[in-house]
């Protein structure tokens, strides 16, 4: 939600060079407060007052910022140092007043807790400007005004007003619009007004507060040491306050009487600091543990119950942490006893901090530590742990807890250590800047970052954390004790228009610029899991908004992308401007007046037309539509102006029209009417209101309503007239049925609102899409909920919930964890994407030590939480139903391993396979019906430890069983997966017997890298054998593993021989490194005779898809050889003893020349060595007849490699082989030299001329080779072999 | 009624040296004859059933560079001989052209026609509806006594076609249909340069299109198809792009723009162009990346190394006086186009490169230039004393990515009041082209920052460098530079010593208020620190329109 953006800056209120000097050692006392001025009591003269807060310092530096406050209306700034109080223009961010305090006032007030300075922030007049730069000798040139700085600074001044005195002391401070409160040592709440007098008659005393449980009364010298409180409408109606004893509690002023309730909240012992969440209505703690603790009040019922606790650090442990409470009751009794201790300390100890309570809502400040500092115990474990600090507790006593604005994100920084950390309202952590110190060792860095927080503060809208740290102060570098450091942050879009939660786009935004990834980049390149896709991820589209808008209207507001993710509409403080995408344009309003007339409270998106919620300039509250095209401005694309009696405060779109939530809690639908001008073509829209539905019941106060949604979910489909309202009010998420047929008001609401979740950040339903497409998540409710994770309400029969049966609508609610903020949920393919943030540490660019942050985007599958869930809740049908919906999907066995491998963590080590809790078990049986499960369970095992796979496989069946059925199934590559787990678990000698089946099995398959795998792998056993057996000294012939290999190799490549499988025979020598020619050599009158000539033509023509000689061939061929050219054997004998031909001494044989085929012959090296030896030995070039025999096949990959085959069976002189070759390829020439050299053939043991004599009369009774028949000149050559005629040699003539 | 879509892969973001890859669907939406109508069909005809025909569809990729007749002087672009390396001219390949050279040519259609030639696989459409048809009675259809006419009156119109479409292309003008016969010399282009710069300067006026700067050979998709109603049909077209194209760019004075342009001619109706603009970016210098390609496949690993670090292009510079290491800025952006030697078939023309090289070339340009170590440190000094200390993370960045700096005030002795700093990239035109010798230059802002920082001590600044704009580049005609602008208002020398700050140590005599000088005198000063943007990975870059559509309809 929020993001800490890039470097922080720093700001401050010491110029460097008068920085340095020394200050004398003087207690001092200083006070400052702010107040909202546009919520100033029209009594007070001045717009503007300060009041105080206060704390005594032993300033050893005078111009240490100890202190920093926001007003509401952000526009002014406040900061202390010990003696002068700096009033910032927020923005131009610059310093316009100041207020030193004379050391006769020091002296005077200063020691003491006892007064309250009040300031009012006064000027001469509203519009006068102070530092107006004016540039001298720039020859014309003017610097352009900054977002936000285009009206200047105003000049103010600061008035102290009046000066209280509080003569019993003060704990604590905080202040609202009416009045400041006061907590005083002696236990009271004391309200003083701005006038400065002190009101009696509100004043709370602790003492006379009734509790309804636990014990009926305040113990005795109790006070309040930190506040905050709950308003409606100006009045208190609640105050949450942290006692002296480390308790805290909800005061409940009756203004009537002066009997206050009030509630303990519940077994909380150690509390230093409380803020209020008034939209969640949330209680946060923080605990001198360093944790913090959020509590759930609910204001109605006086009760207040835990919610869930946060601490800092990277490595945070997801989820509520509810056992704590245990632990903390505990300590609590020890706990007691110390902070009286503490107490007693106090009164000596001169170390203090100073909080100022944040006007108006939220206020922090750890106030009370001033008079209770830092616990005897928490300070000696902290002073070890600040530098080397851990999760959870060892921080330290957070000083300072600030909620946002708009309620999404605490923010918490601990005294002791200088973390800042920051979760969004349900408990995701979003940034913390523990664990960064780790990393930078050396100690310019540690020294460069904090020691401590003092005061934090939000920025106006929540784009900045304004922080005000503490420096390990050894005296040398005092310059940075002024700063105020300012940490950009980015909001989601969501934040502020929480209702657009159906895109698959993500919005987010800073102060001046946006954020955008649009659907089209989350959907195509964002793989889970960060699988293969990791290094294309999709960048954020960066769009800064035009200064011309900005500089008048900063900062941005609201912002709402569309639909299609190509028009985002941004309002700021005024107006609004329109972005599109695809174009880069901006579309700002034509005339700025009908930009200043507006005030955007609410944007939206209904198709082309924006929704604007806005107020105008004459305070009046007004639903406008915009058109999405044309020039911006209200005569031409203002399509429609809805008056409304009270402020817009949200927008949403359903299929039944246009959702509007107001101020006065009503939710009003209307629909929208288009009509489009047939002559002009211009669009014509109106509004017509349906039905408004009262929310007065459901909520306590108009902001607590965070989104809603009306959706057909969980309807019978007979109730046509029915529709779910889904309701989100501070967290809590129910759906309540409406009757929109009805126009009578009361007979809206169906049913009462049924509960379906607290702590819901956001809820995502199914896009419209979804409904037709009978998708299986297309009735399905997704819920972020912080710490609890992600939360997913599913009917539990589809089919049911849209058929007559009404007892057959039930839902379920699944909740798993997620790792990151969720944004959007990609319904189609269960998909979460969200976005976290991230550190680039390059130290040696930044001149501070922080890291530049940066923000990521992150995506997650649902499908396996989906499934699990539904799983261990017995649901295995429904989970078999969506996973089958879900089974295309690229990583849908990825999630099944996934659901397998979380369960099998789950449970390894304390389940046994005979429990019958145990989920595995029905897990597995799930998977086992997936055609994957082989698979998946062996990656899965693959993935986890080794000490786990017993209880996988005790349930699974075992890994030998599943083994074999993999080599069964023919699964060859997963049998090798689970060989790797065999090889663990079984004793050498069965892993070799297991690897020799695969390596048999992956040869006959022909998967010859699976087989390579094989090789090595057997190799490695048989090595680890020998290694062992010789450390037994035993002797064991060394290359018995080897020769066994080489046996089933040759084996296989006889099998291949055996059934003419040459292209088979190529590519499993290549890739095993097999010795072909070699092997060829010794098995020439074995393996390698060819048993039918005919068999092995057919063979080799289907293999190689290689033509029968056709007429036109037949035709060149009986030309082309001539017969009695042909047959002379006039020409040049050569010698019978000889060879015919001197064959290629070497013939590449390596994995490259075979399996690329093209190579070989391409390469003319190579060709030009093989056919040079040929025609060397008395042969004219013989391509040449191919060429003109088989023309068009002559160049082909097929004609290559049978050449190099004819060439390595020459080599290896199995001429049989090489005769069928040669007949194929009808290279009569080489055919005559290989009868001759056959028939020759001294090492011939069979009867060469029967052996062809049979060939031949296969080759002429078969009827698939009958082309060959035709071939005159082929069948005169093999019979005249056959019938005996020794022709010394043939010699060629080319016509 | 014809649906046309035209898709690009890849984002619509290629690089020099790749492959444009389109897909361009076809879709009869007329609604389908019923089955009794269809038996029928292939005796009666074709005009009542739903069918269309189409005449052909053809593809070809264009680079134009537009120019700014205020700027760049068009007729000099036009007649400068270098310009036609690429600027080929329009060849017509019909289907029965022997060579598609590089173009790969790939077909999925419905039915087979009996047409298809060797380079078209034809493949039958598996959509349940299609089914219904019958293809046989399909052939009857166009038997093959009409394809000679058809094929005649494909060229014909193709003529006409782009005749008007190409404003440096066909010379020869059709006179009547039936008088070219119907092969590829008809076609066949008109080099000289003469006739061409007669033509650039006719075209000249005609703001859509500009100077033609390299075409690819114009290719048929089909011809002469029937599209049954309901049916679609699909073609991928690809055309390699050569390494030495300039990129795409949309400037002030001029810039280039590469499109793909889909004819589709429906029946006997006016032709209709369908361009779809793509992105084409650019690494430069070739040379460079051609050795880094050489060292990458002599050894993957140590080679590339020691590559990179021979030539980092940007050496760490302090101070800000001069520019960034100007020779090695030199060898970043040497030019490259079109002044390489024009030998046909050079060895960057012939050289086509896959994405995955083109992808790993990226990522060893971006980490050699973008991600070194070291930043750019600047100490901004005026005549009377320090200003600030000016870091910048990286010397060189992405498209999309932030151009991100720190302004350190901490220990200034003159203090700075406001500052502004501008993203701007600089175009220049090449002398040779430019209408006016003294405006050579024009500058425009991409991203601006301007804050009040009287009071700072330390500014953060981040100015994303769109997506949309062009990375550095050198072309003849045009060259485009990236620099920061930064301006301070530092504390004038008349004003100097006054505080704009209250003193802090407290008074002992009373309280006291201090409020600011209503004005404080300033003075400007100035600095530009030269950038090096390059170009983002396709997927990285959003790129708006992928689909154009077109619904054609019979008259």
């Amino acid at each position: 939600m929020y993001f800490p953006l890039g470097w922080p800056n720093v700001y401050s209120s010491v110029f460097p060079q008068r920085s340095s000097s020394k200050h004398q050692q003087q207690q001092q006392q200083q006070q400052q407060q702010q107040q909202p001025h546009d919520q100033a009591p029209p009594s007070d003269t001045g717009r503007d007052s300060t009041a105080p807060s206060q704390s005594s310092h032993n300033a050893s530096e005078a111009a240490v910022a100890v202190d920093l406050a926001l007003a509401k209306d952000s526009m002014w700034l406040a900061t202390t140092t010990h003696a002068t109080l700096f009033l910032w223009s927020y923005k131009p961010r610059a310093v316009v007043a100041a207020f030193t305090r004379s050391s006769e006032s020091m002296e005077r007030y200063g020691t003491s807790k006892h007064c309250v300075l009040i300031f009012s922030i006064g000027g001469i007049n509203d519009k006068a400007r102070t530092l107006d730069m004016n540039l001298t000798l720039s020859h014309g040139v003017t610097m352009e005004a900054g977002p936000g700085e285009s009206a200047g600074c105003p000049a103010r001044s600061l008035v102290l007003k009046s000066i209280s005195v509080v003569d019993s002391g003060m704990s604590c401070i905080a202040s609202h619009t009416q009045h400041l409160i006061i907590a005083t040592l002696n236990g009271t709440l004391q309200p003083i007004r701005w006038a400065g007098h002190a009101d009696p008659e509100t004043m709370i005393d602790l003492k006379t507060v009734t509790f309804t449980s636990g014990p009926r009364r305040m113990p005795e010298n109790v006070y309040v040491k930190s506040i905050d409180f709950s308003q409606r409408s100006k009045t208190i109606v609640m105050y949450v306050c942290v006692l002296s004893n480390g308790t805290a509690v909800c005061l409940f002023p009756s203004p009537a009487s002066t009997e206050h309730h009030g509630c303990w909240i519940p077994d909380i012992a150690q509390a230093v600091t409380v803020s209020f969440n008034p939209l969640y209505s949330f209680i946060a703690l923080g605990c001198d543990n360093g944790e913090v603790m959020i509590f759930m009040v609910d204001e109605k019922a006086r009760r207040v119950l835990f919610s869930h606790t946060v601490s800092a650090g990277p490595a945070h442990v997801i989820g509520a942490r509810r056992f704590r409470q245990n632990e903390s009751m505990l300590r609590s009794a020890s706990n007691s006893s110390l902070s009286d201790h503490r107490h007693a300390q106090n009164q000596s100890s001169s170390t203090h901090h100073q909080g100022v309570g944040t006007n108006g809502l939220p206020s922090g400040g750890d106030n009370g530590r001033s008079a209770s500092p830092i616990p005897a115990a928490a300070a000696s474990s902290t002073s070890s742990s600040s530098h080397l600090p851990h999760v959870g507790s060892g921080l330290g006593a957070p000083a300072a807890l600030t909620w946002t604005n708009d309620g999404c994100a605490l923010a918490c920084g601990w005294a002791d250590c200088g973390v800042v950390a920051v979760w969004s309202a349900c408990g995701s952590p979003l940034f913390s800047t523990l664990g960064l110190n780790a990393n930078a060792s050396d100690d310019a860095t540690v020294r460069m970052n904090f020691s401590g927080i003092r005061s934090m503060t939000w920025g106006p809208e929540g784009y900045s954390l304004l922080i005000a740290p503490s420096f390990d102060n050894d005296g040398q570098d005092s310059s940075s004790n002024g700063d105020i450091y300012e940490f950009a942050f980015v909001r989601s879009a969501l934040a502020a228009n929480s209702c657009v939660t159906h895109w698959s786009h993500m919005l987010f935004h800073s102060d001046d610029r946006l954020y955008f990834l649009p659907s089209r980049s989350t959907s195509k390149h964002v793989l889970p899991d960060n699988s293969d896709g990791a290094s294309v991820v999709a960048q954020w589209l960066s769009i800064k908004v035009p200064l011309t808008y900005m500089a008048e209207h900063w900062p941005i507001k609201i912002a709402c992308a569309d639909e299609s993710g190509d028009c985002i509409a941004v309002a700021g403080r005024q107006g609004f401007a329109q972005y599109t995408v695809s174009t880069l344009k901006w579309r700002l309003f034509a005339n700025q007046n009908h930009e200043r007339e507006i005030a955007c409270k609410a944007l939206h998106w209904a198709h082309d037309i924006l929704v604007v919620g806005c107020r105008t300039i004459n305070q009046e509250s007004e639903l406008r539509l915009y058109s999405k095209h044309g020039t911006l401005d209200n005569s031409t694309s203002l399509l429609h102006t809805e008056k409304c009696t009270r402020p817009v405060l949200l927008i949403n779109t359903c299929e039944l029209g246009l959702l509007v939530y107001t101020s006065d809690r009503m939710l009003s639908l209307y629909h929208i009417q288009r009509s489009v001008n047939a002559r002009t073509g211009e669009l014509a829209v109106s509004l017509s209101k349906r039905h408004t539905v009262g929310l007065t019941q459901l909520c306590n106060h108009p902001a607590a309503v965070m989104s809603f949604m009306i959706t057909q979910l969980g309807i019978e489909a007979d109730r046509a007239s029915h529709v779910s309202l889904l309701l989100n009010v501070s967290g809590k998420l129910s759906v309540t049925q409406l009757n929109i047929a009805t126009s009578n008001v009361d007979e809206l609401l169906v049913t009462p609102p049924a509960l379906l979740a607290t702590s819901v950040e956001h809820f995502w339903t199914p896009p419209p899409s979804l409904h037709k497409r009978q998708h299986n998540l297309a009735k399905a409710v997704f819920l972020s909920c912080g710490a609890a994770g992600m939360k997913v309400w599913l009917p539990l029969d589809p089919q049911a919930e849209s058929s007559q049966s009404k007892a057959a609508v039930k839902r379920i609610m699944l909740s798993f964890p997620i790792g990151f903020m969720p944004q959007t949920v990609r319904f189609e393919d269960a998909m979460l994407l969200g976005a976290a943030h991230d550190v680039s540490f390059d130290s040696a660019t930044s001149s501070t030590v922080f890291p530049f942050y940066v923000f990521e985007h992150r995506s997650q599958s649902a499908l396996h939480h989906i499934l699990g869930q539904l799983i261990k809740r017995g649901h295995d049908r429904l989970a078999m139903e969506i996973a089958n919906s879900f089974s295309s999907l690229p990583y849908f066995s990825h999630a099944l391993e996934l659901m397998l491998h979380e369960v099998l963590e789950e449970e390894a080590g304390t389940m046994t396979a005979f429990n019958t809790d145990a989920m595995l078990p029905r897990v597995v049986n799930f998977l086992s019906r997936f055609p994957q499960f082989l698979e998946v369970v062996v990656h899965c095992a693959r993935k986890t430890e080794v000490a786990m796979w017993d209880y996988l496989f005790s349930i699974v069946g075992s890994a030998r069983e599943l083994f074999q059925q993999c080599l069964n199934e023919g699964r060859l590559a997963t049998a090798a997966s689970y060989l790797i787990i065999l090889q663990s678990l079984e004793p050498p000698s069965d892993s070799r017997l297991f690897a020799t089946l695969l390596f048999e099995a992956s040869l006959d398959q022909c998967q010859w890298e699976l087989c390579k795998d094989l090789v090595r792998f057997l190799g490695a056993i048989a090595d680890d054998e020998r290694a062992e057996s010789r450390a037994q000294h035993k002797d064991v012939p060394s290359n018995n593993d080897r020769a066994f290999l080489e046996l089933k190799l040759s084996r296989n490549a006889k099998r291949l021989l055996r059934t003419h499988r040459l292209r088979v025979l190529k590519s499993f020598a290549a890739q095993l490194h097999f010795p072909l020619i070699g092997w060829l050599q010794k098995e020439r009158v074995r393996a390698a005779l060819v048993d039918n000539f005919a068999d092995a033509l057919t063979s080799l023509h289907e293999q190689y898809h290689w033509p029968y000689p056709s007429a036109a061939v037949i035709r060149t061929a009986n030309n082309c050889f001539a017969t009695e050219k042909f047959a002379s054997t006039d020409s040049t004998p050569l010698p019978h003893d000889a060879p015919a031909y001197a064959f290629p001494s070497q013939i590449i044989l390596d994995a490259e020349a075979l399996e690329m085929p093209g190579s070989l012959p391409a390469s003319p090296k190579a060709r030009g060595r093989t056919w040079s030896a040929l025609s060397a030995s008395g042969f004219s070039e013989p391509q040449g007849v191919v060429t003109s025999v088989h023309a068009n096949l002559a160049q082909s990959d097929e004609a290559r490699e049978l050449r190099f085959f004819l060439s390595v069976f020459m080599q290896a002189r199995c001429f049989e082989w090489a005769m069928v070759i040669a007949i194929l390829l009808l290279d009569l020439p080489t055919l005559a030299a290989l009868l001759h050299n056959h028939l020759s053939d001294p090492d011939q043991q069979a009867h060469p001329t029967e052996r062809v004599r049979l060939h031949v009369n296969s080759l002429i009774s078969s009827d698939a080779c009958a082309p060959y028949r035709d071939v005159q000149p082929l069948m005169k050559l093999l019979l005249g072999a056959v019938e005996g005629r020794h022709h010394s040699c043939y010699t060629v003539r080319f016509e | 009624m014809l649906d046309v879509r035209v898709t690009l892969a890849r984002n619509g973001v290629f690089f020099a040296g790749e492959t444009v890859h389109a897909t361009i669907a076809l879709t009869n939406l007329n609604s389908s004859a019923k089955p009794t109508d269809a038996s029928t069909t292939g005796t009666t005809g074709t005009s009542t059933s739903g069918v269309e025909k189409i005449a052909w569809v053809s593809a070809q990729v264009t680079c134009h560079a537009r120019l700014n007749a205020a700027y760049t002087n068009a007729d000099a672009v036009a007649n400068n001989p270098q310009r036609h390396p690429h600027a080929r001219d329009a060849e017509v390949m019909t289907d029965d052209a022997a060579p598609i050279a590089a173009v790969q040519l790939a077909m999925k259609q419905l039915s087979a026609p009996s047409t298809a030639t060797p380079a078209i696989e034809s493949h039958h459409h598996q959509d349940g509806q299609h089914h219904r048809h019958d293809h046989s009675s399909h052939h009857d259809v166009h038997p093959d006594a009409q394809q000679g006419p058809g094929v005649q009156s494909t060229a014909s119109s193709l003529l006409s076609f782009f005749s008007s479409f190409l404003p440096g292309g066909l010379v020869s003008e059709p006179s009547t249909p039936n008088s070219h016969p119907p092969s590829q010399q008809t076609v066949s282009p008109n080099h000289s340069h003469t006739a061409h710069s007669g033509r650039a300067s006719r075209h000249r006026g005609d703001d859509s299109n500009g100077v033609l700067m390299f075409s690819s050979p114009l290719v048929i998709l089909t011809n002469n198809t029937l599209l049954e109603a309901g049916q679609a049909q699909s073609f991928e077209y690809m055309a390699p792009l050569p390494l030495d194209i300039p990129p795409s760019h949309r400037g002030v004075s001029a810039g280039y723009t590469y499109r793909i342009n889909v004819g589709v001619q429906l029946g006997n109706a006016d032709p209709v162009s369908l361009p779809v603009s793509f992105r084409v970016f650019v690494i430069q210098p070739v040379e460079m990346l051609t050795s880094t390609l050489a060292a990458l496949h002599l050894d993957r690993d140590s080679e590339r190394k020691r590559s990179i670090s021979r030539q980092s292009p940007l050496p760490q510079q302090d101070g800000a006086k001069r520019g960034l290491g100007e020779e090695s800025r030199q060898a970043l952006t040497r030019r490259s186009f079109p002044s390489l030697p024009e030998p046909a078939g050079g060895p960057s023309r012939s050289e086509l490169w896959d994405s995955d090289t083109i992808f790993e070339l990226l990522s060893l340009v971006t980490a050699n230039v973008s991600t070194r170590q070291g930043a750019s440190k600047f100490n901004i000094t005026s005549s009377i004393g320090h200003v600030a200390r000016f870091k910048l993370r990286k010397p060189a960045y992405r498209l999309g990515e932030d151009v991100v700096g720190t302004f350190d005030f901490s220990d200034a002795t003159i203090p700075c009041y406001q500052i502004a700093i501008h993203l701007e990239c600089i175009e220049t035109v090449g002398l040779p082209y430019a209408v006016n010798p003294q405006k050579l230059s024009t500058t425009r802002l991409h991203a601006e920052h301007h804050e009040f920082c009287a009071h700072t001590k330390q500014l953060h600044v981040a100015l994303p460098v769109p997506q949309a704009s062009t990375p550095d580049f050198d072309t003849d005609l045009l060259s485009v530079k990236w620099r920061l602008r930064i301006e301070f208002a530092i504390a004038s020398r008349v004003d100097q010593g006054k505080p704009i700050l209250p003193d802090c140590e407290p008074l002992l005599d009373s309280n006291e208020t201090w409020v600011s000088p209503t004005q404080i005198q300033a003075e400007l000063l100035s600095m530009t620190i030269p950038l090096v943007v390059i170009a983002a990975h396709p997927l990285h870059v959003h790129s708006p329109a992928l689909v154009t559509a077109a619904l054609l309809k019979h008259e």
